[in-house]
């Protein structure tokens, strides 16, 4: 987790340094306090609490060295922080799978766009029955618009079916 | 007295029962189900609330929070598993009591306690509200902006002991809300060359991005079928007797008042004043066999906290906890400005609040007493089409926000943030405290610099700034006190 820490220290300061270089180009006013102050507060704050999170880190990664040190190797196996193998190529399939719903939707519609992406949902978590897949994708994305729709007027994208 | 009377009436119109119905069945639900969580309810119900009329909107959302509070004993009981983190208090003694054959007695004073619980809170709220209402006028911007520091002394409390990694992610969320145009002058701030980004960051679609995506992420790689295994769905309630309730009617006062002076403080919330009531109840107990006092104190603590989070939060404008601060943001949403001025403007509107609140108590109560077998099925149902539902919502939720796929977009790219910041232990529910806190504290910051005309002494010339700093310290330190003696035991 030491490892982790500095990276991610380091990664906030790299992007607290980034928005400071964003915030430098906001125009100057004469009038009242200046647009670019209160976010440069934030950066500021985001920055030293970077550099804190960096020393943590090493901290810990120093603690975690003496400990393997004194029990001549043998510690604990670190659980794994991202998924891999077959989790994780799911995972990847299902954020692809997601972008091309939203850029779809709208062109599309709802109707038409929705079971597909549920379907590959449930495949996912598992369901391996089609003909389930295929009622159950069909029927939550239908009655999902039905309430939204009719009962809480909320006009979600139409299709040239419905 | 009248003012009450008007707001019980406004609560028991039809469309507002059935939104209190809805609420708190959708509340139990979430709660119930060991992964989900009733922040997660409240956000997924918010954009049904569009359409409807705030004191319908708001009854909805506090349907999911008191329901999904109650709800998570169902499976800390049944199963040994936690529904909610305040729910982790109940297991201890409640799935004992379970393996010894008592399910439906523990069950039954879970229920019990956790109303009695409920009715308590409101009544607190009720007197105290006011009152702290009524000197939060003589704020100016300066005071508003230490009150407002205040509410992140909450981070402490919502970061699991991650402090540095906790604030990294308020500022996340303050960074997020600087986007867009600048409220005084109109200067365009981080907006990428996207016209879509001039009105700022949807704070719903990032809501349901950041809590509800790495969740569903979260459940492909739990396994449920532990959970299958241990499931008995042949359970029946079974309330305390009389006799019963006069022994435990000592536990749940004291737990109930323990959990409206925790739901009072910012960052505490139902998991601490939970164990605070085990803590109570099992030391009037002196035993160490499972007891129905073991029971009874955390739920009548976390449901106690109920109402006093509700203190600061409509008050003040202050939310404790993630779920308060989705309802704080959602009453935002509708035009409805929580602090002082609400009671003065929308006097109508609080009272319908205590009242809905109160009724919720009790439909909780019935709709639990009555469906049990139903909530308890609940728990068997297949993770494929419940995470497939979840998913659906999401993306209805954020496109309703404003109609727009853009917000669409917004979901995803904050359920991949979240996600990775959830993988490498940095905390989501301080990014929402700060979308939501983030807009009035910067109004606050630039006013009061404006009228000092630049001078920053005047964050601390009053002595009520003060005040305030001294309880961020005062939260602050009693927080890492707590985490290291935690940590040492």
């Amino acid at each position: 987790m030491g490892k982790i820490d500095v990276i991610c220290g380091l990664i906030t300061g790299a992007f607290s340094v980034l928005f400071y270089i964003g915030t430098l180009s906001f125009p100057e006013m004469s009038i009242g306090i200046n647009p670019r102050a209160y976010p440069m507060v934030i950066i500021l704050a985001a920055f030293g609490l970077s550099i804190l999170l960096v020393i943590q880190g090493t901290l810990k990664m120093r603690r975690q060295r003496l400990q393997t040190q004194a029990t001549d190797g043998k510690v604990a196996v670190q659980a794994r922080t991202l998924p891999r193998g077959k989790t994780a190529w799911y995972l990847i399939v299902l954020a692809a799978a997601m972008l091309a719903y939203a850029l779809a939707m709208e062109d599309l519609g709802y109707i038409i766009v929705t079971p597909p992406l549920a379907a590959l949902t449930m495949w996912f978590f598992g369901e391996r029955k089609p003909v389930k897949i295929i009622l159950v994708s069909i029927l939550v994305s239908i009655v999902l618009y039905w309430i939204f729709r009719s009962a809480f007027r909320v006009p979600l994208p139409r299709s040239f079916i419905w | 007295m009248e003012a009450i009377l008007q707001a019980f009436g406004a609560a028991l119109h039809l469309n507002v029962i059935l939104m209190m119905i809805l609420g708190a069945v959708v509340g139990i639900v979430f709660g119930a189900i060991p992964g989900l969580t009733y922040s997660m309810g409240i956000i997924l119900v918010l954009p049904l609330t569009f359409n409807l009329d705030p004191l319908a909107a708001i009854t909805l959302l506090l349907g999911v929070y008191v329901g999904g509070m109650t709800g998570g004993s169902v499976s800390a009981i049944i199963l040994g598993i936690p529904g909610t983190p305040s729910a982790a208090a109940t297991c201890l003694d409640g799935h004992r009591l379970a393996k010894q054959g008592k399910a439906g007695k523990a069950l039954g004073t879970a229920v019990f306690s956790a109303t009695i619980g409920g009715l308590i809170s409101v009544v607190i709220l009720v007197v105290v509200a006011p009152i702290i209402a009524k000197f939060a006028l003589k704020f100016g911007p300066a005071e508003i902006f230490a009150l407002v520091f205040f509410g992140f002394s909450a981070i402490a409390g919502i970061s699991s002991g991650k402090v540095i990694k906790g604030l990294i992610s308020g500022m996340i969320g303050l960074l997020v809300m600087t986007m867009g145009m600048d409220p005084v002058m109109g200067v365009k701030r981080y907006t990428f060359g996207s016209i879509n980004l001039l009105g700022g960051v949807d704070v719903l679609s990032f809501m349901i991005g950041m809590f509800a995506i790495p969740q569903i992420v979260e459940a492909f790689s739990t396994d449920e079928s532990a959970i299958k295994r241990k499931l008995d769905t042949n359970v029946s309630m079974s309330f305390p007797t009389l006799k019963e309730i006069k022994g435990l009617a000592g536990t749940i006062l004291k737990s109930a008042l323990i959990g409206v002076g925790i739901g009072a403080i910012p960052g505490t919330g139902g998991p601490i004043a939970a164990f605070l009531g085990y803590d109570q109840a099992k030391r009037k107990a002196c035993s160490d066999e499972p007891t129905l006092d073991c029971v009874a104190g955390p739920e009548a603590a976390h449901n106690g906290v109920t109402g006093g989070a509700l203190i600061p939060m409509l008050t003040l404008g202050i939310p404790g906890d993630p779920a308060t601060a989705i309802l704080l943001g959602a009453l935002l949403i509708h035009g409805l400005k929580p602090g002082p001025l609400l009671f003065q403007e929308n006097s109508d509107f609080v009272y319908g609040i205590y009242a809905t609140l109160f009724i919720i108590n009790l439909l909780v109560f019935s709709i639990q007493s009555f469906g049990i077998r139903f909530f308890v099925k609940v728990l068997d149902f297949k993770k494929s089409y419940l995470y497939t539902t979840i998913m659906v919502l999401c993306v209805i939720g954020a496109y309703s926000s404003h109609n727009n796929m853009f917000d669409v977009f917004t979901m995803f790219a904050a359920g991949l943030i979240g996600f990775f910041m959830q993988k490498f232990g940095f905390p989501v529910a301080p990014t929402i405290l700060a979308l939501v806190l983030g807009p009035t504290m910067e109004d606050s910051f630039r006013r009061a610099l404006i009228l000092s005309q630049g001078n920053f002494a005047t964050f601390v010339a009053s002595p009520i700034s003060i005040v305030f700093y001294a309880f961020t310290v005062f939260v602050l330190v009693s927080q890492v006190r707590r985490k290291k003696k935690n940590q040492k035991a």
